[in-house]
């Protein structure tokens, strides 16, 4: 044994890459991409939460473009986008479902898109420095475990 | 002779993440320590064993055998 570090993620990324690690937290979590249109509509005539994934900062390219992305799961909408503080804003809405539902499954989807974002970084990062992706399961808990090796 | 460096890494379900740095030494682990913070966020607790204390260097002892020669040999 040499050391035990526990680090607390903060997320600094540009939105393509950020994107990536939402569309797969969605699709874990049963979610599908849903047009942008629809779900503005449906969001007004629905109960909804704000919330924002703490310790995030979303870099933008000098485009400024739109960037959002809208999923649906079962009459839940949830769309994620960058608020004016640069962090991850999410609005979450849904007909007979009360706030605290909402927050639930908005606070839910975003510990999930900062723990694949955490888990993109690990091991692409650590590949670069020549260590290998040895091991990987995910516990009842959902944690992620990894065991990365290399011969130095 | 190559020494094997492994991570044990747990990211919990809101992304903290512990990792156990084995076979590493020295600095090596503090290096290792601040590639973390890069690579994830910022450093909430550091344990260091005693392996940290062990050198980071493998010093390779050579025998030299001296033999004595005997004249006419």
């Amino acid at each position: 044994m040499s050391a035990f570090v526990v680090v607390t993620p903060i997320i600094t990324a540009a939105w393509p890459v950020f994107s990536s690690a939402i569309v797969g937290a969605a699709a874990a979590l049963g979610f599908s991409l849903k047009n942008t249109s629809a779900a503005e509509t449906s969001a007004k005539e629905s109960e909804s939460v704000e919330l924002d994934i703490k310790n995030s900062n979303i870099v933008t390219d000098s485009l400024e473009k739109e960037e959002k992305a809208v999923f649906a799961r079962e009459g839940v909408t949830v769309a994620f986008k960058k608020d004016l503080r640069g962090r991850c804003a999410i609005s979450v809405s849904g007909v007979g479902k009360s706030r605290q539902e909402l927050r639930e499954i908005g606070s839910e989807l975003s510990r999930k898109v900062v723990q694949l974002y955490v888990h993109g970084r690990v091991v692409e990062e650590l590949k670069k420095k020549g260590f290998e992706l040895a091991e990987e399961e995910v516990t009842e808990d959902r944690t992620i475990r990894l065991t990365v090796r290399r011969w130095g | 002779m190559p020494r094997k460096e492994e991570f044990e890494i747990e990211i919990d379900k809101s992304g903290e993440t512990k990792v156990h740095l084995k076979g590493i030494k020295g600095k090596a682990c503090l290096e290792y320590s601040k590639l973390l913070e890069q690579i994830i966020g910022k450093i909430k607790s550091q344990e260091l064993t005693s392996e940290y204390y062990e050198p980071d260097l493998d010093v390779e002892i050579k025998n030299t055998l001296h033999q004595k020669r005997t004249p006419g040999e």
